[in-house]
């Protein structure tokens, strides 16, 4: 248990969160690759398909950066035998946000998966 | 799940306080020579030469490892232009193969020559130059994936993030930065 945040299913049921349990097959890539103590977890999108600056504001951006966010919990949960509170920390998170050319808030969008971790 | 358009991606690791996850495979027991065949083997029957490993074109090398980790610097195909206008995601695929080929050259030099020692890919980049509306990224970097899959089998698949850009280095249609667990010599 990570002794700063108190037990990480807590957590998770107050902030009204489900992350649901992934039983997808490995086809062309791994969800996750584990070696030593790293997980990694391989990119994870948003249900949400079009363009932030032109379809979707900065907020709704947000809320879909969230969800992705949400499944990346959930493979995490898979590669950790359904128990997060095995996470010490989230070492690197890179993102990729499909925008207009001349969108610059990039940031204000991923914190939407920061803010969730 | 495969997503078609990312509105978003996010790439993560973590570090977990326990090693209750999945073993890295035994170390076989053959001799170091004949594990080396074996990889080699499988490439010469899919019908792969190895390159010499390519000489970086700018300021960086293109291997650098950590304990039992091989990084690997950003590969391209031979090929420039863009997808979705000059080619189609079949014709990609096999660019994206052939960045494939230019890591497996690398990852060859990284061994001293001994790909047996590959324990699994573990995170694979692929970014691809395409069109704006152009939306199968994710199909195109199969070609690299499953190269990888038909070399080193099921432990060839990474943890993988496919994404596209507008434009790539010296016009290449595609780039693959590839990380490995390898066992020591």
């Amino acid at each position: 248990m990570n002794s700063s945040t108190g037990n990480i299913n807590d957590r998770i049921r107050e902030l009204g969160i489900d992350v649901p349990d992934v039983e997808t097959p490995i086809t062309t890539y791994a969800h996750t690759r584990t070696v030593g103590n790293l997980v990694y977890v391989a990119g994870q999108g948003a249900e949400v398909h079009g363009k932030i600056g032109r379809d979707f504001t900065v907020q709704e951006g947000y809320d879909a950066a969230r969800s992705s966010g949400i499944v990346v919990l959930s493979q995490l949960k898979h590669a950790l035998a359904g128990d997060l509170n095995q996470v010490k920390q989230c070492v690197e998170l890179l993102y990729y946000v499909h925008c207009t050319d001349n969108f610059t808030e990039q940031h204000l969008v991923m914190d939407g998966t920061s803010d969730l971790f | 799940m495969l997503r078609r358009a990312l509105f978003t991606s996010a790439l993560a690791s973590f570090l977990a306080a326990c090693g209750k996850t999945e073993q890295v495979p035994e170390a076989e027991t053959e001799t170091p020579g004949k594990m080396a065949g074996k990889v080699d083997a499988k490439l010469a029957e899919l019908g792969i030469e190895l390159p010499e490993a390519a000489t970086p074109i700018a300021a960086y090398t293109p291997i650098r490892k950590v304990g039992n980790m091989v990084y690997i610097a950003g590969q391209g195909p031979g090929n420039q232009g863009v997808v979705g206008r000059d080619y189609t995601t079949d014709e990609a695929y096999v660019f994206a193969r052939d960045a494939g080929i230019s890591v497996l050259s690398q990852l060859k030099k990284a061994c001293d020559g001994d790909l047996n020692r590959v324990v699994q890919c573990v995170q694979l980049q692929g970014i691809v130059r395409c069109t704006d509306d152009f939306t199968e990224q994710h199909l195109v970097i199969n070609g690299t994936s499953e190269l990888f899959r038909d070399v080193f089998g099921e432990v060839g698949l990474a943890a993988r993030a496919a994404v596209g850009t507008n434009s790539l280095p010296v016009g290449f249609v595609c780039e693959v930065i590839a990380t490995f667990e390898v066992r020591d010599a």
